[in-house]
């Protein structure tokens, strides 16, 4: 009752944030969205719909998933070109670099042009070079944040116990991730907090070799790792159940940077935005462009006020790392 | 027929005039509406106290239930959440954090079913354990079970002690507010009623001698403003009937050839004119009321407002401090009250010379303007450097007040009631005095000190619309004042030892000690002791209560014991003794004690101090060549130099001591220059020969 009440309560203020963003205005207009995917839709999708069904837009969706197969990119760009709708919606890092490009030196011909675009659960779109910059887009392409910044990570994980040492499994060939290790290599380091990474070794295909992973985790275990970090990756994302529970095994909790990793995970601890409140925000900039007549290209980067402090209770019950009192209060404890 | 004979005749106070039986009256209407007041106003507050408690009191017990169920339902949500009682995480933490936001709570205990205590965590400014102290046990819930127990110490002595609180600023302004009733009222009396019938009195007894050259000048629409008229018109009408009949005798002894018998016309006119005195109909001289008194409201709200920061203000310097390069913080707190006690002393003869000149009210709204714009600036600055030249205006402001008020009561007084006119110019300061320090204290911990100095500012300013209403706009009558510029007779009079002794042994110790201890350190080290804000207005308001008090009372004794220099001693003792109290312990209680035998002291000095004066002015003023205005004068200002340089003097003193050893040192220091005094005062030892 109590965990409810805190969770509606959380989602409440998100909410507040979010309608105080945008007027309340409804228009005759049928609007046209593309809503591209990577891997089917998610909660950023169900939370972009429902963003405008609250707000009263009429929106007719064509959904196009690319399922992590870039052959798909070109036909999607194409089936774009004529549709010519009105606003296009990208999920991640790919599907967002895949359907609208960089924003300098784009080939031409090769995305999406003349269309505005929202894009969401991009890690690092400024190092992607998606955007020029968080405040000034530079090209008419906007979206929404969603990693919580690694300091704020790290204390979030100083406050449910203090530690020493943090071990890192990575992809070396994800930009997103290795952008990731290196601001979680100078935070820790102003923290006095000692990283150990573990880059995935990769195999003769020259992909990250999931095999190795047993062994990567035993390596950090033994080395005295007090809690395991997982990151915007999506091979570790793939691979987190396997990491998180043979963590586990050696008695270390393991901590998620995204929703999506968590959720599939056995992480004990995570500090996300959910996705469907990225949704939300993301309709909501969908909204300034397509009912407020903005330009994409004036519209900064997006981000949630607040995040969402996650708590694996069972896992925190197996390892016997209880949360503090004090960190209850504000965490969604899922059971 | 000189105006002089008549003048005297208009101040002559027979000992049936009225002035004695309106005394009685005021007295009584002022008696009558203090125990009015105090009954209805007492009724009410008691009633409020009471449901206060009856109100309150179980609300802050629910408060503290809900307070505390709130922290069982946490732990019992952690509980229910799979983590085991024993292995609770950073308790200390949260029972810490529970404890810092309920005040009234003592402890949190955590105990298990066998209420065996696991967790607990006392609170860091617990108050006495014992006293009013109880243990709530609340049930620690896992599934609608008692999984555990959570034990709260209630301190309900807090909660008695917060409502004890209240019921003193309920006090408080009961007490103030009484003091602000019968202060206005007795004024409005006097303005309105009783100094009218006073002046239709003497112009009636001088009618009744037959001088018909005089009318009321009273033009209320009252009663008394009737009257006047009626009285204004049967002397034209006597004027007039004079006027005819002169000339019907002049017809009628023009007419005449017997000589003798046109002598015997002009005798009767003659007599007639000696015994009557009459004047051409219509113009008849106006008398209007002149009384003092028209300032005491104006006086009153304006010192109301000054003395409504006393409680505060070196608090509020040092909430604003920032270093003045080679001055230690506490000289620096000092540094405003001083620099505004000096440019009153500064603006005193300036004021007092402009005063012949221009007319009292436009020197008392004139002296607004400084007060008012350096009260507002105070309020908004935000460093002692910028608050010092704000209160150096205001403290200019204050004293072309003060002296503007002494001039008006001079102007409007004739010089035997100009006693009667300064008491009640003294009554209006007094009055305040005691009022002022409480209210703003209750002020100032409501609002805050900047907006307490902004209510001051607004009452100055309302005291100079008061002053607009009341205060007669003329210049009214000049007044020789003493010159007090001649420095020959003022270097001789700086070498005439009991006028020495008197002031460096007994004034300027008292008035150190005022400037000093009361002016400066007494809130500090109030505050200090852990005082609110308004139990430091109120125990300073116990300062002018003994002074008041014990004022009048002392003065009368010394007078007839004739040994004003005993009574000087005496009050030095009394004074020195008051200051030394916190040997026995830094507590609030003793510095209520110490306050109260300070304002007593003060009361014992001040008229004796002013007799000695006096007659020293009677011996050797001729000898000096200085009148006894000058003397007075010259005393008064040495005196004022020991008020301004009090604030600095004990800050000097604090730099390097506590507040209570402060107050001890400048204890020691006035026991021993009264001791000095008594050796050195040439009559302490026998009466004074009556001269």
């Amino acid at each position: 009752m109590r965990l409810l009440a805190s969770r509606i309560g959380l989602v409440a203020a998100f909410l507040v944030v979010l309608a105080a963003a945008a007027p309340a205005q409804s228009v005759d207009e049928t609007f046209h969205v593309f809503l591209v995917t990577w891997r089917g839709e998610t909660d950023v999708e169900h939370g972009f719909r429902a963003h405008m069904r609250e707000r009263g837009i009429r929106v007719e969706y064509t959904h196009r998933d690319i399922a992590r197969d870039r052959s798909r990119i070109p036909g999607i760009i194409e089936e774009i070109r004529s549709a010519r709708p009105d606003l296009v919606h990208t999920f991640g890092t790919s599907a967002t670099l895949g359907i609208l490009g960089p924003w300098d030196g784009a080939e031409p011909g090769a995305h999406v042009e003349g269309v505005p675009g929202v894009f969401s659960i991009v890690a690092y779109p400024l190092q992607a070079r998606i955007v020029e910059s968080f405040a000034s887009t530079g090209r008419p392409v906007t979206g929404t944040a969603f990693l919580a910044p690694v300091a704020t990570q790290l204390e979030a994980i100083r406050a449910y116990r203090d530690f020493q040492r943090l071990g890192v499994i990575y992809n070396p060939l994800e930009k997103n991730s290795v952008i990731n290790v290196e601001e979680l290599r100078e935070a820790a380091a102003a923290r006095g907090i000692e990283l150990l990474e573990a880059p995935v070794p990769l195999n003769d295909a020259g992909k990250p070799d999931a095999g190795r992973l047993p062994e990567l985790v035993d390596d950090l275990a033994a080395r005295g790792v007090e809690f395991m970090y997982m990151g915007p990756d999506s091979f570790v994302t793939v691979n987190s159940v396997d990491i998180s529970t043979s963590a586990a095994s050696h008695g270390i909790p393991t901590f998620a940077g995204t929703e999506a990793t968590f959720g599939r995970s056995q992480a004990m601890l995570g500090l996300v935005s959910r996705y469907y409140l990225i949704g939300k925000l993301a309709g909501a900039q969908a909204e300034r462009i397509l009912v407020g007549g903005k330009k994409p290209e004036d519209l900064p980067v997006a981000s949630l006020a607040r995040f969402s402090l996650l708590i694996r209770m069972p896992m925190a019950l197996k390892l016997g790392i209880y949360p503090p009192l004090g960190l209850l209060r504000i965490a969604q404890v899922l059971d | 027929m000189s105006t002089a004979t008549t003048r005297d005749r208009l101040d002559s106070h027979s000992p049936s005039s009225p002035g004695d039986v309106f005394r009685g009256v005021v007295l009584r209407l002022a008696g009558l509406t203090a125990v009015l007041l105090l009954i209805s106003q007492g009724v009410v507050s008691y009633l409020l106290a009471n449901s206060f408690e009856d109100v309150l009191l179980p609300e802050i017990r629910r408060k503290a239930e809900v307070a505390g169920e709130l922290a069982a339902e946490q732990i019992g949500y952690a509980l229910e959440l799979g983590v085991p009682l024993e292995a609770l995480v950073e308790m200390d933490e949260f029972l810490d954090g529970v404890l810092e936001r309920n005040s009234d709570f003592v402890y949190l205990t955590v105990s298990d079913m066998r209420d065996t205590p696991l967790y607990s965590r006392v609170a860091g400014t617990a108050p006495e354990p014992g006293e009013g102290e109880s243990d709530l046990i609340l049930p620690i819930l896992v599934d609608e079970q008692p999984a555990a127990f959570l034990h709260v110490g209630l301190h309900e002595g807090a909660v008695r002690s917060e409502l004890a609180e209240l019921r003193l600023d309920i006090a408080t302004v009961l007490l103030a507010t009484l003091l602000v009733g019968i202060e206005l009222l007795v004024a409005f009396v006097v303005v309105r009623v009783s100094g009218p019938i006073r002046l239709a009195d003497r112009v009636l007894a001088i009618g009744a001698q037959g001088d018909f050259a005089r009318r009321l000048g009273l033009r209320s629409k009252d009663e008394i403003g009737r009257f006047a008229h009626a009285y204004n018109t049967a002397v034209l009408r006597i004027n007039s009937a004079f006027a005819e009949l002169m000339e019907e005798a002049e017809d009628a002894r023009a007419v005449q050839l017997d000589r003798r018998v046109q002598e015997r016309i002009r005798n009767v006119v003659a007599g007639l004119r000696d015994r009557f005195r009459f004047t051409p109909p219509g113009s008849e001289d106006s008398v209007t009321p002149r009384s003092p008194m028209d300032v005491r409201i104006p006086l009153f709200l304006f010192m109301l407002s000054q003395e409504l920061s006393r409680p505060f203000l070196p608090l509020f310097f040092n909430e604003i401090y920032t270093p003045i390069a080679g001055l230690s913080r506490e000289l620096v707190i000092g540094l405003p009250i001083t620099a505004f006690m000096t440019m009153v002393l500064v603006a005193i003869p300036i004021a007092g010379a402009l005063s012949d000149r221009f007319p009292p009210r436009m020197m008392f709204l004139a002296g607004m303007v400084p007060s008012v714009v350096g009260h507002v600036g105070a309020a908004f600055s935000t460093s002692v450097g910028e608050a010092l030249s704000w209160w150096t205006l205001a403290g200019l402001g204050y004293g072309v007040i003060f002296i503007s008020s002494q001039a008006y009561v001079a102007h409007h007084t004739e010089s035997t009631s100009r006693a009667v006119g300064m008491s009640g110019f003294l009554g209006a300061v007094f009055a305040a005095f005691v009022c002022g320090p409480a209210i703003g204290g209750i002020l100032a911990e409501r609002l805050g000190y900047g907006q307490t100095l902004l209510v001051a500012a607004a009452l100055a300013a309302f005291a100079a619309a008061a002053a607009l209403v009341t205060i007669d706009p003329g210049k009214g009558r000049r007044v020789a004042r003493p010159k007090m510029s001649a420095s020959h007779p003022w270097r001789r009079l700086l070498t005439h030892r009991r006028f020495l002794v008197v002031t460096i042994f007994s004034a300027l110790p008292a008035k150190l000690v005022l400037g000093g201890l009361f002016f400066y350190l007494v809130p500090l080290y109030l505050a200090d002791l852990g005082n609110t804000q308004s139990n430091v207005g109120r125990v300073m308001m116990v300062y002018g209560i003994a002074c008041v008090a014990l004022t009048p009372l002392a003065a009368r004794r010394s007078d007839r014991l004739d040994r004003p220099p005993l009574f000087i001693a005496l009050g030095g003792v009394v004074i020195g003794l008051g200051c030394v109290l916190p040997v026995f312990a830094d507590s609030t209680g003793l510095m209520l004690a110490s306050v109260a035998i300070m304002g007593a002291g003060h009361a014992l000095v001040t008229a004796p101090q002013l007799a000695v004066v006096q007659e020293i002015a009677e011996r050797s003023g001729p000898e000096l060549g200085l009148g006894p205005g000058a003397i007075v004068g010259a005393f008064r200002t040495l005196e004022r130099i020991g008020t301004a340089a009090g604030a600095l003097a004990v800050g000097a003193v604090v730099t390097f001591v506590g507040y209570g050893e402060a107050m001890m040192l400048i204890g020691a220091l006035v026991l021993a220059s009264t001791l000095l005094y008594f050796i050195l005062d040439p009559h302490s030892r026998g009466r004074m020969a009556s001269p």
